[in-house]
């Protein structure tokens, strides 16, 4: 967690992008974090391809399914995390379901994200009625977990949900999945508040952010914001990693311009 | 002593299976889906109610119907029995199920109901009950289902259904599942998510079986009126599991007597890729919010399962059958696409009775396999649902 407490304890804002590896190319992934390094990024979100993505829209099930058929498996994801904590400054949170980790043997995984400097962790579907291992694991291996709060959760369980994430916890902006809707600024503010009187954390944001003014409302509430889909809508046409790579950083550009403001 | 009956625990588990592997938005929901169901368990009025729909409406008690030709053709003096699902109204078990989670929705002030379907036979059940509540009724079902089961994508549309075509994945009902589970995730205060089997999150693998459970009930009375006592063998298909659940819990505190059989989907053979055989070759995963057997590659992706039969096309299977085969209560088989199209053509020309492909399994492995089930001995066979929905196939298939 070495480069993650210090960017969640700083005063610094965060635009997280969410990263589907090797998507729509292999090699895709090593040019873009080079670029976001110097653009000023300093977290990332690397997924971890899975067939069924319950918590995700058509976007990045597509873009995983893409990233499968490439040959990214979660020891790939693994590798890329390495050598993206060796060659950028980012810090890398790796964000997938369940089911590879477990075939993959939990504490393995665990034993070697932390080997290949990964920061945190994120499960959609561990939520905190399947965490126990998951919390013992994170803490034994120095990674963050990071747990998700949706707008329907209740005071009682954000406090456990808070107690039990490392450093900072997910704010899911919205009821409903990845990519689909717009943000609401309004519902978001009632979200957070919500949350916030219920055991502060710093929160990062996600779901349905695209737009400048989205990141800005976000950043306004929040301590980071999470751009997924959007980026992966930005980069899937182009059948070339390098400009796969250059589409995704212009998209990301007046996303990071925002930063400045805070 | 363990009773097995007492599963899941407090937590959703049947031992390491089943649970809530779900993203967030979704457990207060589930929660209060499980809240309303443990008062309703103890409400005498809600099961008046689904008891009088169950008589009434859909026409139980289920005949229990001793096939004789059937049982002469098998040999060895072993009597075969059908529990009459197919004469179900819609033609199947699935509206057992529908008519108490619709009952659990009202209670719950639902107006919004979804489901996922494979064959149909559950979006039918579905929007027949949605039908008969007045309620908004949505079916998600994958493009290659729509195709294969064409009939009932109209019966549903006629019932004031609307039927989401899924073109996501496998275009089958995995992915009918997960769109479900989707717009779930995006409507959970109006929306009430029926779902067809005794898969999926806790508490729905506990709440789909209880409403099953009255076909094993009505098969226990039956046999002690017509056989004379519990059967020696009984047999049901297992896709998700749902109409095995229904016959075997009511059974499973009598499993030193009674030998309970699940019968899986082999396709087009289990030394194949293309089978649904998940108790038989998966192995434990998470699917859909439960920890089961799953069918999956080494690094932990689904796989695609096939079965000439669209209600068995599930590379998942309900948790509580993971743990039965574990503690070995249930012995899981399987029979191929070939074997249940001969069980369908013997099956209609013994007994007049055209059976729909998922149960026609069950019979299958039976024929295929008479010498794994003693001489003199009684067999029942639940008999989930009726061909009609499969006649395309069967046209296609069967050449007569």
């Amino acid at each position: 967690m070495k480069k993650l407490e210090p960017l969640i304890h700083s005063e610094k804002k965060l635009l997280i992008p969410y990263i589907t590896p090797d998507f729509p190319k292999r090699g895709t992934t090593e040019i873009l974090v080079k670029e976001l390094d110097k653009l000023g990024i300093r977290a990332i979100e690397l997924g971890i391809p899975f067939s069924d993505p319950l918590a995700d829209g058509p976007t990045i099930q597509q873009s995983s399914l893409k990233a499968i058929e490439n040959g990214c498996t979660l020891s790939r994801v693994l590798d890329l995390a390495s050598w993206i904590s060796a060659e950028t400054s980012l810090a890398v949170i790796l964000m997938g379901y369940v089911n590879p980790v477990l075939q993959y043997g939990t504490e393995r995984f665990f034993t070697e994200a932390s080997e290949k400097g990964v920061q945190g962790l994120i499960i959609p579907d561990i939520p905190q009625d399947e965490a126990e291992p998951f919390v013992h694991l994170g803490k034994k291996y120095g990674i963050a977990m990071i747990f998700l709060v949706a707008p329907t959760t209740r005071p009682e369980r954000i406090r456990q949900i808070n107690q039990n994430s490392t450093l900072l916890s997910y704010c899911v902006s919205m009821n409903g999945i990845t990519g689909n809707q717009t943000l609401n600024p309004e519902f978001l503010k009632r979200t957070l508040a919500s949350v916030d009187q219920n055991h502060p954390k710093p929160y990062v944001v996600g779901f349905g952010l695209s737009t400048p003014q989205d990141i800005r409302t976000v950043l306004s509430l929040s301590k980071g914001a999470v751009v997924g889909s959007a980026l992966i809508r930005a980069m899937a046409p182009f059948d070339d990693a390098g400009k796969a790579a250059a589409a995704g950083i212009d998209f990301l550009k007046p996303l990071t311009g925002v930063l400045n403001e805070f | 002593m363990i009773s097995y009956q007492n599963f899941p625990d407090k937590t959703g588990h049947f031992g390491p299976y089943g649970g809530k592997f779900i993203p967030e938005t979704l457990i207060p929901v589930a929660e209060e889906i499980e809240q309303e169901y443990l008062k309703a368990k103890e409400d005498p009025a809600f099961w008046d109610e689904f008891n009088d729909l169950l008589k009434n409406y859909v026409g139980r008690a289920t005949p229990l119907y001793e096939a004789k030709r059937l049982s002469a053709k098998l040999g060895g003096n072993r009597r075969i029995w059908l529990k009459r699902e197919d004469l179900n109204h819609t033609g199947a078990h699935k509206i057992n199920n529908t008519v108490g989670q619709v009952l659990l929705a009202n209670r719950m002030g639902k107006k919004r109901i979804i489901a996922e379907t494979g064959a149909g036979q559950h979006g039918v059940a579905t929007a027949t009950v949605c039908a008969l509540f007045g309620l908004q009724c949505i079916v998600y079902m994958g493009e290659e289902d729509i195709h294969r089961q064409a009939p009932n994508v109209y019966r549903m549309k006629l019932l004031g259904a609307e039927v989401r075509t899924v073109t996501s994945g496998s275009r089958t009902l995995k992915d009918a599942t997960n769109e479900a589970i989707r717009d779930w995730v995006s409507n959970p205060d109006d929306t009430y998510y029926i779902i067809g089997s005794v898969v999926g999150m806790h508490p729905f693998p506990m709440i789909v079986r209880d409403f099953q459970s009255v076909i094993g009930k009505e098969t226990i009375q039956q046999s002690y009126d017509q056989i004379g006592g519990l059967p020696d063998v009984v047999l049901a298909c297992v896709g998700g599991g749902s109409n095995a659940m229904g016959i075997f819990y009511p059974l499973i505190p009598y499993s030193d007597q009674v030998r309970l059989i699940g019968v899986e989907a082999a396709g087009h053979g289990i030394d194949t890729q293309a089978h649904a055989a998940t108790l038989t070759l998966g192995k434990p995963g998470v699917i859909h919010g439960a920890m089961t057997y799953l069918l999956q590659d080494a690094a932990g992706q689904v796989q695609i399962a096939h079965s000439i039969s669209a209600g068995l096309d599930y590379p998942g299977v309900g948790p509580e059958h993971a743990w039965l085969k574990d503690q070995k209560l249930v012995r899981y088989v399987h029979a191929t696409d070939r074997e249940a199209l001969n069980a369908v053509t013997v099956l209609s020309r013994t007994e007049g009775i055209i059976p729909a492909l998922e149960s026609a399994h069950a019979l299958a492995w039976l024929l295929e396999h008479p010498d794994q089930v003693a001489e003199n001995t009684a067999i029942v066979i639940n008999l989930s649902g009726r061909g009609d929905k499969d006649l395309g196939t069967y046209m296609k298939e069967l050449n007569l």
